[in-house]
């Protein structure tokens, strides 16, 4: 019986039903976009930094992290690599090889650190995007790309030929003449001052260490499930290697991402305040407003819980409506803005692409953030429905119907 | 025998400094069948007294004894099933649920007594039908004329087959039609159902049809005729 009057009252008070909708569909969708661009961001930085640089996890030698030399690295064992892969959530696995040699070209020399890219595999954005000048070198070609700074100090050009010397693995000598097909801007100074990139094959013979590698870098489907996945992985490689999380590689960046997130959840708070304010708002008047029909249900015979009940049964009817609305108007937006991210201009573009990220925002659309947010609006209008409630406590149907 | 008595009914309200006795020290009785007009100026406390016997409002002192039960003795629910079971009401402002429907407006209380759908179906139809309105018994209240309403409020009151009905001012509002219909039909009800009826009014024409005439001033009865029919 309560649920047929409630009912009734949220679809023959279609104005004052159609108003609390409204005020809660504002609430989530707001609270959802808000949170999907912040979340969207926080994606990216994570992508950005942990895909094209390090990957969600790393197996290095023992001992390589705190002391990253060549001779540390290791010979790959496919069997453990294909074991690897089984594990449900893992992505890929890429081989990495980098190591400290000198450059040399006319009367300067110069100390370098070379990267590998595996030319079997999609080479990252993170490195074609930021290609300034010539183009990438083709594999097998001992062609290289350089840091444009470093080119600079050393007065190479695109197509010049250097020198390559140094230590090899093992003791080994290292030398050989190398062609600059492209200059590159990491947007890094630091890192633009000595790095170059060579395809893995060409880096393990000039090392005189084919197969070797400095780390396996895996990149997860849920970066979610990290430790999970990483005790998975120790269990596969034993005691022999270091298995890192990028929290561990890199703390900076869980700072960063914790900072950001915390500043989240101030903005979020107060967009909550406004929200509890606006639908309060609204539980205000629609109470205000049915005093009279209230008073007139108590002196008719309707007892106080029942009709307590009623409010609350209403309230959770629209809020559940409200949300549905709120969702519904928030996730062609987030999607829209997924696949077709704000790009950044000016300053704070600059500023980001200064920090090695792309200046685009795109949104997330994480269905849990949908959902976390449905929920806190339900949470917060039941705790507004204690308004009508002690309303109803307090209410003589005598005074109520008073015109 | 009566059925409704008030013992020393005192009804107080503080405003400021000075008190208003509103019902100052009312002992009344009503019989069985009575078709009772109580009447008065405006600010006499007719309404306070009409609320204060249907248990609607509490009195400062006094008793409001119906059927044997002091009625200011019951407590919360206890008092709003046998206000529920015993009392019927009809404002002067008709106080329909303004989102339920003629039918629904009547056969609410029922609803709430628990009764089972066929009884409530076929007394709120004949109820409805009593009252002249079975054409209209699915619309609301807003889709209704201020007759039609007070009538729907006084098939509701009878829904539930109270003893009486407490009526205030249900015919303020009203033309003079509607309130020679109204009157028609609670006349009508007393006669043949003998559904005992005590309503205030400022109309004369209304209190022509009276039975019994109580009339008061400043909260004191100060006349109580019973006509000769
Ligand atoms: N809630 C209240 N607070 C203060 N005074 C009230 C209240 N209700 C009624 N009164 C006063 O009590 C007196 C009787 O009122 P009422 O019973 O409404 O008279 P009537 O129905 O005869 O016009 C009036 O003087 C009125 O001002
Ligand atoms: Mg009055």
């Amino acid at each position: 019986m309560i649920l047929r009057l409630a009912r009734k009252n949220i679809w023959r008070n279609r104005r004052r039903t159609t108003i609390t909708i409204m005020a809660i569909g504002f609430a989530v969708m707001s609270a959802v976009m808000m949170r999907s661009v912040n979340a969207g961001m926080e994606e990216k930085m994570l992508e950005s930094i942990v895909k094209n640089n390090m990957g969600y996890i790393q197996i290095h030698l023992n001992g390589f992290w705190d002391e990253q030399t060549l001779d540390n690295g290791f010979y790959t064992d496919n069997e453990m690599i294909s074991e690897i892969e089984e594990i449900p959530n893992i992505l890929s696995i890429d081989k990495k090889l980098e190591a400290g040699t000198l450059s040399s070209f006319g009367n300067f020399t110069r100390g370098t650190f070379i990267m590998s890219y595996d030319q079997t595999k999609e080479i990252p954005k993170k490195i074609t995007n930021n290609i300034i000048e010539g183009s990438f070198p083709e594999s097998g070609n001992s062609e290289i790309l350089m840091g444009n700074e470093l080119a600079d100090y050393l007065g190479v050009n695109v197509g010049d030929t250097l020198v390559f010397f140094g230590q090899g693995y093992q003791g080994a000598t290292a030398a050989g003449l190398y062609s600059v097909s492209g200059l590159i801007d990491m947007h890094m100074p630091e890192l633009n001052r000595v790095i170059a990139y060579m395809c893995m094959e060409d880096l393990q013979y000039y090392l005189s260490a084919p197969d070797l590698v400095t780390a396996l870098v895996i990149d997860l489907k849920d970066p979610e499930i990290l430790e999970e996945t990483k005790n998975e992985i120790s269990q596969i490689v034993g005691e022999e290697y270091e298995v890192m999380t990028w929290k561990q590689m890199s703390p900076e960046l869980e700072q960063l991402m914790l900072t950001s997130q915390s500043k989240n959840w101030i903005m979020h708070f107060i967009l909550y305040m406004v929200i509890t304010f606006v639908m309060f708002g609204t539980i205000l008047m629609a109470t205000q407003e049915r005093r009279y029909e209230l008073g007139v249900l108590l002196a008719i015979g309707m007892k106080k819980w029942k009709t307590m009940l009623m409010i609350v049964t209403e309230t959770i009817i629209i809020s559940l409506i409200g949300v549905l609305v709120g969702i519904g108007l928030a996730a062609p937006v987030a999607y829209y803005f997924h696949y077709n991210p704000i790009v950044l201009k000016g300053e704070q573009a600059d500023m980001m692409s200064d920090m090695g990220f792309e200046p685009v925002i795109p949104f997330s659309i994480d269905p849990g953030i949908a959902l976390d947010h449905a929920m806190i609006v339900l949470v917060i209008s039941l705790v507004l429905v204690i308004y009508p409630i002690m309303i109803v406590k307090k209410l003589k149907p005598v005074e109520a119907m008073k015109l | 025998m009566s059925v409704i008595k008030t013992e020393n009914l005192r009804k107080t309200y503080h405003q400021g400094d000075y008190e208003i006795h509103a019902v100052d020290d009312v002992s009344v009785e009503f019989e069985q069948g009575e078709f009772t007009a109580v009447v008065g100026p405006s600010g006499s406390g007719k309404t306070t007294l009409l609320n204060a016997i249907g248990g609607l409002d509490e009195p400062t002192s006094g008793k409001v004894i119906i059927n044997n039960t002091d009625i200011t003795q019951l407590k919360g629910n206890q008092l709003i099933d046998f206000r529920m079971n015993n009392i019927g009401f009809v404002f002067q402002a008709y106080n329909l649920i303004p989102v339920l429907t003629a039918k629904e407006n009547v056969g609410f209380v029922m609803l709430l007594q628990g009764r089972p759908e066929s009884e409530r179906e076929s007394r709120v139809e004949e109820l409805l039908a009593a009252v002249g309105l079975g054409e209209i018994m699915n619309k609301r209240p807003n889709q209704m004329s201020g007759g039609q309403q007070q009538r729907v409020a006084v098939a509701r009151a009878l829904a539930p087959k109270p003893q009486f009905i407490l009526a205030d001012e249900p015919t303020a509002n009203l033309d003079s039609v509607s309130t020679s219909n109204l009157l028609d039909i609670m006349a009508r009800l007393n006669k043949e159902e003998g559904i005992t009826f005590i309503f205030s009014t400022h109309d004369q024409r209304v209190i022509d049809r009276a039975s019994r005439v109580i009339t008061m001033e400043d909260g004191k009865i100060i006349s109580d005729e019973r006509k000769v029919q």
